[in-house]
């Protein structure tokens, strides 16, 4: 059986998480950095400062006279980053299996692990995206839908409000929808079980415990956000549209803890997944 | 061994070709998700576009009316300081056309029945002998309309419509002229355009001389369309603007201009005074021009009587929905009709009046009127906003727009500008749109900075944007496209007239302020202003009035910049310098050559930055050259050379060059272009920021 403590003491695991994510970011960036850096911006005295100035004038002028490059950048971008997402699916597989694992476990055995889980985690993934991009079509068609019958009977305000409504029953399935997905993925690094079996002991886990799962999993959601909200507080005092390298150097630490604050959030759900589904049988 | 045991259990329970299998499926699903999440997007997007827009794709201009002189009367010599104060304001307006009429709305047919009188005086220097009506309704009459077959669709706000909208003129007599039916000798439809009927010649039995009156006596129907360019209704919303029939302007010298309603352009008409009556259901809230002088309710109708002097048009509204709040700003009665829930842009509609009528009464003139009615439609009847009246305006947006942008703010002020430039100064919309919607911008811009400084545009937490910054972007892109100065109907889309007319003008204007001195801009633009109160000036006079103020150099950048697609683009090209060297070598001396090892330099470093203009808008800028050492220097450079070596002496070496380092040329096609550095430095905040991003979307997008 697997808990929390265990979870958290898979820092190597967390740290390659955190370290594939770091060069991703990187790898996305850099296309549009490099747009940047050959748009003459960086000749002036304050240098990329000056796009983070109120008013926006420089930032405007990079639009403007870079627009084209800044497309391609984009794209490269996009393409970059749809690349790492799902290569990011090797090191997160060896993070599962290892929190899913008891006791010592060697490089070259996770890694084993990792890619024998791989294909599974990938279809988990994948099909947990195409459901997600259903309820957004259906989501997106009731918004349209409800428009015309509305804006004849109440005003503005209410007929966006009345709408925002209607998206919550498919916001609903969607948390329910990642929970479950969530789940499916501790049980194939727990059990090991075949794709289908995954599902049936995700959702025996589920429906054993609905209120804590719930719970369990909306909680790093909401630290998440908050965390992320409070990093973007601090940062904004440090003010990196005034020159100084130090600024850019603390700016990154803080949101670098603001990215390993995410993880361990989401280590926290997964150790309680783990055990919800620990305590499944599989078929 | 218990890990082992477990990486066995995992490779026994994944056959090689359940991997395979299950990889490919996964992949297949990835590729339908992303579809899916496409389809999502466009659906949203085509859902919440309430508002149609006009095709984006380009036309060839409509054909353009003989370029008039755009006024026969010469500017004055001067001008003068006496227009910079109200104290010569003039008070009222020549009467050459006024107009008292009633209108009977019949809210379910969407159909107005007209009657009244018009009284117009020949202020020509001749005698005429035809008027000229403009029937501007009947540009939503059919497809085939010069309007509505324009390629460029309906113009600046709305589609098509599904229904249409015409007027009817059912009777038209003059009293002088024995009250004989001048229909009979009513043109059937615009020159030259059989399928037009926008701009109709009458001719008359008789001559009208010069100085004479004429009292016409009319009846007409008007059927509004679905809202299209900014008029008509939607449901029980009714927005009625160029819904009577009215008079061309007659010019000094015997010519009348008149066209057809086309796409982008506007209006252009004599001053007079307005005494309309109408009479809707009694449950509608009518926001009309003018002062009401007579309310009352009669056998279930709402008549409200409304005048208004010195004006050269006259716009109602009338819908059941809308909410009132009344106030004194200024000395002025305005009244701000909006839609229920809409009360974040009330508070920002009134705050951009509490600051902006002031700010424009004092930098060009007084207002005038005792009313001011500002309309804000139903989101629904958005294309009838944003539009401006004599004393009525339209703004505009969804109930929550006032929670994170600039934009009821924005439109309110702009349209208040109006009131001077186009309403106090009737220019001739049609075939100088710079003069109402450029000068208006400019007008807009200063006005929306002084109120809210660098989020002038956006305000976001950490973003904020100046309109500015914007409006010179767009008109360095479209900037070479074409002439600033031409005819509405000369721009093949909107895009181009807002960017050429709106954006660059704002933007050559913002550049004069900031080049010559921004209270030296101000200055002439108000006596301009001030002086040409209820007349019509060209361009030929604003330029005058900014050559007095400003003086010769300013004004021949400004014709330039306006009439001669005028550019400018300082750039640096080089940054150098090197130890000083010391004098020595062989030197003449009285007949003798003396040999000198030379003596210590006065400076260590000497340097250079060579900067270019490009363009042919000579506008004088500075040099900031700044040594390693952090020592600067300022160096003022004329710009009437193609370009210029800035000299540099100093103890450290030189690290940079900017020119227009405080950003004063707006127009400055390319300001990236404007420094040069020795030494390269990484986009360090950029990649920290973008890294950062793209982490949070990979812990989102990814597992």
């Amino acid at each position: 059986m697997i808990s929390a403590e265990d979870a958290y003491r898979r820092p190597g695991a967390l740290a390659l998480v955190y370290a594939a994510r770091l060069c991703a970011g990187w790898l996305v960036a850099a296309p549009i950095v490099a747009a940047v850096n050959g748009s003459g911006l960086l000749s002036f005295p304050q240098g990329d400062a000056t796009l983070f100035m109120a008013g926006g004038d420089s930032l405007v002028a990079l639009f403007q006279t870079s627009s084209r490059f800044l497309v391609s950048a984009l794209r490269e971008s996009s393409f970059a980053f749809c690349l790492a997402a799902a290569l990011g699916l090797v090191p997160y597989a060896f993070w599962l299996s290892a929190l899913g694992h008891s006791g010592r476990l060697g490089l070259g055995e996770a890694a084993g692990l990792a890619i024998a889980r791989l294909p599974r985690l990938l279809l988990l993934s994948a099909l947990s995206l195409v459901l997600s991009g259903i309820l957004a079509v259906l989501a997106a068609l009731t918004w349209g839908a409800l428009y015309d019958p509305l804006v004849a009977r109440v005003n503005e305000r209410s007929v966006d409000l009345w709408r925002l409504a209607s998206l919550l029953p498919f916001a609903a399935l969607w948390i329910w929808l990642s929970m479950l997905t969530d789940l499916g993925r501790a049980a194939v690094v727990q059990h090991d079980s075949r794709f289908r079996q995954s599902l049936r002991v995700a959702w025996r886990a589920f429906k054993a415990q609905k209120l804590v799962m719930l719970s369990s999993w909306l909680s790093p959601w909401l630290w998440g956000v908050a965390l992320i909200a409070g990093g973007a507080l601090i940062v904004e005092r440090i003010a990196v549209d005034q020159t100084g390298g130090w600024r850019v150097l603390l700016a990154w630490l803080l949101h670098q803890l603001v990215i390993v604050g995410l993880l361990l959030l989401r280590a926290s759900w997964y150790t309680k997944a783990l055990r919800g589904v620990g305590a499944q049988p599989v078929e | 061994m218990q890990h082992d045991t477990a990486l066995d259990r995992a490779r026994q329970r994944t056959t090689r070709k359940a991997w395979w299998l299950e990889l490919a499926l996964g992949l297949a699903c990835l590729v339908l998700a992303a579809g899916l999440f496409r389809a999502a997007g466009a659906q949203l997007s085509v859902s919440s576009e309430r508002t149609p827009t006009p095709p984006g794709q380009d036309a060839p201009p409509l054909p353009v009316e003989p370029n008039r002189t755009p006024h026969p009367d010469a500017p004055p010599r001067e001008i003068g300081p006496k227009f910079d104060s109200d104290n010569a304001l003039p008070q009222h307006a020549d009467e050459v056309a006024s107009y008292w009429l009633k209108a009977k709305l019949d809210a379910d047919t969407h159909r107005i029945s007209g009657s009244g009188r018009i009284k117009w005086t020949n202020t020509s220097d001749v005698a005429v002998r035809q008027l000229w009506f403009h029937l501007y309704l009947n540009a939503f009459k059919n497809a085939d309309t010069v309007f509505l077959r324009s390629p460029f669709g309906a113009g600046r706000s709305g589609d098509k419509g599904e229904r249409w909208g015409y007027i009817d003129l059912k009777s038209l007599k003059a009293v002088e002229l024995g009250s004989a039916d001048l229909l009979k000798n009513a043109a059937k439809h615009s020159p030259d355009d059989p399928k037009d009927e926008t701009d109709i010649r009458v001719d008359l039995p008789e001559e009208v001389a010069a100085g004479s009156t004429l009292t016409l006596e009319v009846e007409w129907e008007s059927q509004l369309p679905q809202i299209i360019e900014r008029t008509g209704y939607l449901s029980d919303y009714h927005f009625v603007g160029q819904w009577f029939p009215k008079l061309a302007r007659l010019e000094r010298d015997g010519t009348w201009r008149h066209f057809t309603f086309q796409a982008q352009s506007e209006f252009y008409a004599d001053y007079g005074n307005y005494d309309v009556t109408l009479d809707v259901p009694e449950r509608f809230v009518i926001g009309a021009s003018g002062e009401t002088i007579e309310r009352r309710v009669e056998a279930g109708r709402l008549i409200q009587r409304q005048r208004v002097t010195d004006v050269h048009d006259f716009a109602w509204t009338a819908w059941p929905g809308f909410q009132q709040h009344d106030e004194v700003i200024d000395g002025v009665a305005v009244k701000v009709l909006y839609p229920p829930a809409h009360e974040r842009n009330l508070a920002d509609t009134l705050d951009a009046l509490r600051f902006a009528l002031p700010h424009f009464g004092k930098h060009y003139g007084r207002y005038p009127y005792k009313t001011l009615t500002v309309v804000h439609p139903p989101a629904y009847a958005v294309n009838s906003g944003g539009m401006e009246y004599p004393t009525l305006i339209t703004t505009g947006g969804s109930w929550h727009n006032s929670y994170w942008n600039r934009g009821v703010p924005g439109v309110t002020i702009h349209e208040l500008g109006h009131q001077w430039f186009y309403g106090l100064v009737g220019t001739d919309e049609h075939n100088w749109p710079f003069l109402d919607e450029g000068l208006n911008s400019y007008a807009e811009l200063v006005a929306m900075e002084e109120r809210y400084g660098a989020s002038s545009l956006v305000s976001l937490p950490s973003l904020s944007i100046n309109r500015s910054s914007v409006m010179r972007a767009a008109a360095a892109t479209y900037g070479e496209d074409d002439i600033v100065g031409r005819p509405a109907a000369a721009f093949p889309n909107f895009r181009a007239m807002g960017a050429l007319v709106y954006a660059r003008t704002a933007t050559i204007m913002d550049t004069l302020a900031r080049v010559y001195g921004r209270a030296n801009v101000e200055r002439a633009l108000g006596r301009y202003m001030r002086y040409y109160r209820f007349k019509h000036p060209g361009p030929r006079h604003f330029i005058a009035a900014i050559r007095e103020v400003l003086g010769d150099e300013a004004s021949q950048n400004l014709e330039r910049a306006l009439f001669e697609r005028g550019r400018v683009d300082y750039v640096i090209r080089s940054v150098d310098s090197e130890k000083t060297q010391k004098a020595a070598g062989v030197f003449d001396d009285g007949g003798r050559h003396t040999v000198s090892a030379g003596d210590p330099p006065e400076h260590d470093y000497t340097g250079r930055a060579l900067v270019y203009r490009h363009g042919d808008l000579k506008l004088p800028v500075q040099v900031l050259l700044v040594a390693e050492d952090g020592t600067r220097s300022v160096h003022d450079w004329d710009g009437r050379s193609a370009w210029v070596e800035i000299q540099y002496h100093g103890s450290s070496p030189l690290a940079y060059a900017v020119v227009d380092p405080e950003g004063r040329v707006a127009l400055d096609e390319d300001p990236l272009n404007n420094a040069a550095r020795n030494a390269s430095t990484p986009a360090s905040r950029t990649r920290e920021r973008l890294t950062y991003a793209a982490q949070l979307a990979l812990g989102l997008g990814a597992p």
